[in-house]
């Protein structure tokens, strides 16, 4: 029996998430650890405002997906993968979207879990808690399609790093923002609603589009 | 099997050789030659219709979908041996149960590192990795595309991959092979027919030539 594209994509993913543990603890560790040290120089004597804790745990989370992002993406073109994937007439954008949802499950939902952790260290209302795990579940979609996209078109680069950033950062931007402002407006009363609906549209637009983007950019740099 | 007409890939828009009339039989061994950067690994890529920057026209006159084997052929580092024959083996279309595919690896002789990841391997081991779908019982009704299935195997292994190429001929299939590898067994040389590509810019002719040697200025075939 020949397996579908999805059945097989799947399994793959699946199989990778396993395989690969060491490169999401990597960006787990990093979310973590650099939140504990920002706590340690910060010292005793200072409060943080709420919106200040909620945007840096939002950045460290953004860069720990950044920091991963390479992993997904270089084993598949360096191992000539995608070769006998496109030699079989499968097609890639099935690839992607699998291979983003996958590790958006896995790597957003973890990073949401440890949420807790971080915003109790850096003294964050626990109120708040609940909604900054949700806009950081929601909006790490995004950010993963982003950043996989970066990390397609990067791949044939040796000093890929910096140029992901550059191309990967701008692009992040709105869920980070509808991503800080889900939480803020909890904190501050306003309503929260609009607010939620534009950071899910953004994930699921990503999710919807980037892999096309994804797979054009993977099949030429596949070449 | 396969005709091309008037064929040639491009890269960054020059042509990498002149063109190419060939017309690959079922049941022949085409070698394919030329310099480093010629074009042997991107004739291979575009005729299975990975590469789509060629002139000319390629025809498979069957539908059965040909197994392409590249330099590293998708042995992902971070998975086991056994995993990756089985995404690889899948995701060519051949059946992944387990027992056959170990079965693949012992002919190989890497049955016994069936949970070793493979980057813990050594350069033919992994390559060996690669190269399971040939003995997959269900790859002996397909033609074979293979880019340099002798790198970094030892002898023993060279000489084997070379019965499994006789063999499938005997079965009146397919194998179009690029191989920097000049000393093949006799049998297979026997049967062996060439094309050099030439690049565009030399004298010489591009030549497809089914006798036993090496030709230039004599043309095509069809």
């Amino acid at each position: 029996m020949i397996e579908s594209d999805w059945q097989l994509a799947l399994r793959r993913e699946v199989l990778l998430v396993r395989r690969q543990m060491g490169s999401w603890i990597n960006g787990v560790c990093f979310f973590v650890l650099i939140g504990f040290v920002y706590q340690l120089l910060l010292g005793s004597g200072l409060e943080l405002s709420s919106q200040l804790s909620i945007s840096l745990i939002w950045v460290l989370a953004l860069m720990s997906i950044m920091l991963v992002a390479e992993h997904w993406i270089k084993p598949d073109i360096t191992s000539g993968y995608y070769d006998s994937w496109l030699g079989q007439g499968r097609s890639l954008h099935v690839l992607m979207v699998v291979k983003m949802l996958i590790q958006w499950l896995v790597n957003g939902g973890i990073l949401a879990l440890i949420v807790p952790l971080l915003a109790f260290q850096l003294g964050l209302e626990v109120r708040l808690v609940p909604w900054l795990m949700l806009s950081i579940f929601l909006g790490s979609l995004a950010c993963m399609c982003f950043c996989g996209f970066g990390a397609v078109i990067t791949a044939g680069q040796s000093q890929s790093g910096v140029l992901l950033s550059i191309v990967v950062v701008p692009l992040n931007l709105p869920p980070l923002i509808f991503g800080i402002g889900l939480v803020i407006a909890q904190a501050e009363d306003f309503n929260h609603v609009p607010i939620l609906a534009v950071l899910i549209a953004i994930s699921l637009l990503a999710i919807a589009l980037l892999p096309f983007a994804m797979s054009f950019g993977a099949k030429i740099v596949n070449e | 099997m396969l005709v091309l007409q008037k064929y040639f890939v491009l890269r960054e828009e020059k042509p990498l050789f002149q063109p190419l009339d060939c017309h690959f039989k079922a049941g022949d061994l085409w070698l394919l030659q030329g310099d480093n950067g010629q074009g042997k690994t991107t004739l291979l890529r575009s005729v299975q219709g990975i590469y789509q920057e060629f002139s000319g026209t390629y025809t498979w006159n069957d539908s059965i979908k040909p197994i392409f084997i590249g330099h590293a052929n998708g042995v992902h580092p971070a998975l086991t041996v056994l995993e990756n024959a089985q995404i690889i083996c899948a995701t060519l279309g051949l059946s992944t149960s387990q027992a056959a595919l170990l079965q693949c690896m012992d002919i190989l002789s890497i049955g016994l590192y069936d949970q070793t990841p493979a980057n813990r391997l050594s350069a033919g081991q992994y390559r060996k990795v690669g190269l399971i779908p040939l003995v997959h019982p269900e790859a002996r009704g397909r033609p074979w595309l293979i880019d340099e299935p002798f790198n970094a195997l030892d002898i023993n292994t060279c000489h084997f991959i070379e019965q499994l190429c006789l063999a499938h001929l005997k079965r009146q299939q397919l194998i179009l092979m690029t191989s920097h590898q000049t000393v093949l067994s006799p049998e297979l040389m026997a049967l062996a027919q060439y094309i050099r590509l030439v690049s565009p810019i030399s004298p010489t002719d591009t030549s497809c030539d089914s006798n036993n040697k090496l030709t230039v200025n004599e043309h095509n075939l069809i």
